[in-house]
């Protein structure tokens, strides 16, 4: 019998490469710096979250993720799906290489003090529950946008979020509060 | 009103990046210092094509007819590319790289898709196994450079572009010519996962089985897996199988242990992986000879489950003798006070996870009962009883408790 195996494919490594732009020289086709200012912040929390909080990959990787999209403007059709899609399989490569290296362990006492139970809890949870419940539930955004931007299936952001929220119950509390 | 939780993860959106972060970003542009000028890439253009053109030489060399690698410490295996590169074309594929180096997290292809090709077909002639992979380019991809990221072993491969419509792996190659490349663990980034034993006496096996990764108390995967799987002896060891830094990827169907006896590979096992009723299931492939996955209670391999309802504290199975309580969706949500279309069950039939009480392929407009998807809540023998008792259910501890209501 065969055995299909289905893989996910994962686009836009190929901006990871070293391999020239597909349309080298192309002109200009979005404004990345208004770009920046609408969705910059918002990604930067993202993977922050995704990170479990850790500011220096967050901003290293949304530098990046920009400088990529960037440099593949012509390239590219939808900026901030790809910025996004990017930006966390960047942080995903740099988390996966520090558990591969002996180091010691991130510093986490500079945690803004507003949010360090939040992360304290969120690091308890995995790092794609951490993405999808913030995108969802900071960022406000529909579930299958919440896919677009992981780059994952709609069900699976489903799920993900299902599970970070109960762990969210069981570590921050369920019961209702009024609104601030 | 909202969740206290709701509330607090609010809180993030007071966290900004840094200031000035759009200013350091754009020295990063290209043509800025920080980048290479296009001048310098053309001239890193020529320098990469003229070492290519040379690689290639010395890797033909490297390769006798029938494919063998080259001996480790051979000059040319420093020539490999990291990626498969291959465009797909409208008549025809192009390869350009006869041969690939294995990275840690598996093979890396970039693919010039001309043609909205649906992927890449592969497989592995003269293996024991029928191996044959579709590794998909991703919907709605936005560039026409893709990469695709393979758990294909090393050894020489057939691969070729599938068009958008065109052929299943079962269906071959069809009217493409299949290209070979060589893919070549010069790093040793692969850990052998091929039974020891013929196809003929291998088994496969689900294992009921938590997610390790979400249990509080679990240890390391491997360790895990070992107390789950009925029919593992005291001396098995486990370990990763495959490429050692591949991510986990529910839907990848792949092995990614392996347990040895006395030096023999006698069984493979995935992942915990989602499964229908959303259960979660250990995928294994055994040697019979083995017993593993044969032996054992139906549910010997269960472990502790994330679900949990109020008055009822879940259950350590690695500390203590544990009862499965199994309880329909619609009343775990209510004994929770929740509501169960706000789970995380797809009314998406083409969804991928089997939640429609039906054999797959879903009928379109399947809607999922909450009724009939079964939980496993996991508690102590007296708690099972207490919650039996209270709720009326449970003549045997396989029978789904349904239509609770608190």
């Amino acid at each position: 019998m065969m055995a299909p195996v289905k893989e996910r494919a994962i686009d836009e490594r190929a901006a990871a490469s070293d391999a020239e732009p597909v349309s080298a020289g192309a002109e200009a086709r979005h404004d990345f710096e208004r770009v920046y200012r609408d969705h910059g912040p918002g990604l930067f929390r993202a993977i922050f979250a995704y990170t479990g909080g850790r500011r220096d990959i967050a901003d290293e990787v949304v530098a990046e993720a920009f400088a990529r999209a960037i440099a593949h403007d012509a390239d590219i059709r939808e900026p901030v799906p790809y910025l996004f899609r990017t930006a966390f399989r960047l942080a995903a490569k740099e988390l996966r290489s520090e558990r591969r290296r002996p180091a010691s362990e991130p510093d986490m006492s500079a945690d803004p003090p507003e949010v360090a139970g939040l992360l304290a809890a969120l690091r308890r949870l995995s790092p794609n529950q951490r993405a999808a419940i913030v995108l969802r539930y900071e960022a406000d955004l529909p579930v299958d946008e919440v896919a677009r931007r992981m780059g994952i299936a709609a069900v699976t952001v489903r799920v993900h979020i299902h599970r970070g929220r109960a762990r969210l119950r069981e570590l921050l509390g369920a019961e209702e509060v009024d609104e601030a | 009103m909202t969740e206290r939780w709701q509330r607090e993860v609010r809180k993030l959106g007071a966290v900004e990046p840094e200031r000035d972060a759009w200013k350091n970003l754009e020295a990063r542009r290209p043509g800025s210092g920080d980048h290479p000028s296009r001048h310098r890439r053309l001239a890193a253009a020529v320098v990469a094509f003229a070492t290519f053109g040379a690689a290639s030489i010395l890797l033909w060399q490297a390769f006798d007819p029938g494919g063998r690698p080259a001996a480790d410490g051979d000059e040319a295996t420093s020539a490999i590319p990291d990626a498969v590169r291959i465009t797909c074309g409208a008549s025809r594929d192009e390869l350009q790289t006869p041969a690939v180096r294995a990275q840690p997290d598996g093979v890396h292809f970039l693919v010039d898709n001309e043609v909205n090709a649906r992927g890449i077909l592969g497989t592995m002639p003269g293996a024991e196994q029928d191996r044959t992979w579709l590794s998909e380019v991703s919907d709605g991809d936005d560039r026409r450079r893709s990469f695709v990221l393979s758990n294909l072993p090393p050894g020489r491969i057939l691969i070729a572009c599938t068009g958008p419509g065109d052929t299943l792996p079962s269906q071959g190659f069809g009217a493409r010519e299949p290209l070979p490349v060589e893919i070549v663990d010069v790093d040793g980034v692969w850990v052998p996962g091929e039974l020891s034993c013929r196809r003929s006496d291998q088994l496969e096996a689900f294992v009921q089985a938590g997610d390790p990764r979400l249990n509080p108390v679990a240890e390391r995967p491997q360790d895990v897996l070992l107390r789950a799987l009925p029919g593992a002896l005291a001396g098995d060891e486990a370990g990763p199988a495959g490429y050692i830094g591949a991510g986990f990827t529910s839907d990848s169907g792949s092995y990614r242990y392996r347990v040895v006896r006395d030096g023999s590979i006698v069984a493979l096992v995935g992942e915990a992986m989602p499964a229908p009723h959303d259960l979660q299931l250990l995928r294994v492939l055994a040697c019979a000879s083995s017993k593993i996955g044969l032996e054992g209670e139906p549910t010997a391999g269960l472990l502790a489950t994330p679900y949990q309802v109020p008055g009822y504290a879940r259950c350590d199975p690695y500390s203590a003798d544990c009862t499965g309580v199994w309880v329909s969706l619609g009343s775990y949500a209510s004994l929770r006070g929740e509501d169960p279309s706000d789970y995380g069950w797809s009314t998406d039939p083409t969804g991928g996870v089997e939640l429609c009480s039906e054999p797959a392929p879903h009928p379109q407009g399947c809607q999922p009962d909450p009724e009939r998807i079964p939980y496993t809540l996991v508690m102590t023998p007296s708690d099972a009883e207490r919650f039996f008792g209270q709720f009326g259910c449970g003549e045997s501890e396989r029978t789904t408790c349904r239509g609770i209501e608190p």
